[in-house]
């Protein structure tokens, strides 16, 4: 019987497992660029004078919040600066939370900045 | 250990007594980032940089992690005397996991092709599963300690990846649930320069490079 005059075939290498959290590396990863975590929840915060403040989100989508003044707010992705009655900044940036849950030594979960 | 007798002359490059063992840390980010050295002074790119609109993205919990070329390679036949030599083209690399951590939902959306996640009023997430946008590539950057004292590493970045193959969430009693058949095939970029384009391999270990 005759051989094919070619054949294409694939090959493969393992490599791996097991995720162990390196915090040095973590923090490594995250870059110079990094636009770091300002300590927006003790950002000052202007009184409620009816100006606004324009706030950033660092949500990597779209994410919406109507304010205890019942101003809704909606930023359509992460980068996104909104104009927030000032009456409204404290309880936006308060929605920076603590993540307990994060993984890989992540720490506040900061979605909202002063621009 | 030296071998006895029969070993070969002149300049040789002997391998180290150095392992890796273990799976990588994972993070990617959308393509439209420039990587972290983009490139470094040396001409390489590698490694992430988080910004505001294009967040890093960090996996927490996964298993059987490999990592693997795909070749098509065809053998210079010549009859008369059997095979002379081989064209190899490299088609991809192909990165494949398990994943056991899927929240947030902003971290798992891309992996299965999900839509934009919405998030309302800090209570909820919202996702569809619609149809899949070919167009969206990432980084993605494997780095992997392997010397946690001296923090030797090595770290490999595919610059231009996509999630692809079908998806599989098995959902065993008794068991987490455990998102499978993830596979991430990194393409050719030629963005970058020859011999880069689909992955650039860095490693940093003072007291071992020469």
């Amino acid at each position: 019987m005759d051989e094919p005059r070619s054949r294409g075939y694939r090959r493969g290498a393992r490599v791996s497992d097991d995720p162990k959290p390196d915090g040095e590396l973590f923090q490594t990863a995250q870059g110079e660029g990094v636009v770091e975590a300002r300590a927006t929840a003790q950002a000052t915060v202007k009184p409620a004078t009816g100006g606004v403040t324009l706030i950033r989100s660092r949500y990597p989508g779209r994410i919406i919040f109507t304010a205890p003044s019942g101003k809704r707010y909606e930023w359509g992705r992460a980068g996104d600066a909104v104009a927030v009655s000032d009456e409204d900044v404290a309880f936006i940036l308060g929605r920076n939370k603590p993540g307990p849950l994060r993984c890989c030594g992540g720490g506040q979960r900061i979605v909202f900045e002063t621009d | 250990m030296t071998l006895a007798t029969g070993a070969p002359i002149g300049n040789i490059v002997a391998q180290d007594e150095i392992y890796v063992e273990g799976a990588p840390w994972i993070y990617y980010q959308a393509y439209e980032a420039d990587e972290r050295f983009n490139p470094d002074a040396d001409g390489f790119y590698w490694s992430l940089s988080g910004t505001t609109a294009y967040p890093v993205y960090s996996l927490a919990c996964y298993e059987d992690v490999a990592l693997a070329d795909d070749l098509t390679v065809n053998a210079i036949r010549c009859d008369a005397v059997g095979d002379k030599g081989v064209i190899q083209k490299r088609n991809h690399i192909a990165l494949t996991l398990t994943l056991s951590g899927l929240f947030p939902l902003t971290t798992t959306s891309p992996i299965i092709r999900g839509s934009t996640v919405t998030s309302v009023g800090g209570d909820w997430e919202k996702m569809g599963l619609g149809t899949i946008n070919n167009n969206q590539y990432y980084h993605v950057y494997l780095p992997k300690v392997y010397d946690e004292t001296a923090l030797d590493y090595v770290a490999i970045t595919m610059h231009k990846a996509q999630f692809v193959d079908a998806w599989t969430i098995a959902m065993v009693s008794g068991n987490l649930w455990a998102l499978g058949g993830i596979a991430i095939w990194g393409f050719a970029d030629d963005t970058k320069p020859a011999g880069q384009e689909f992955a650039t391999v860095i490693r940093y270990d003072p007291s071992a490079i020469t």
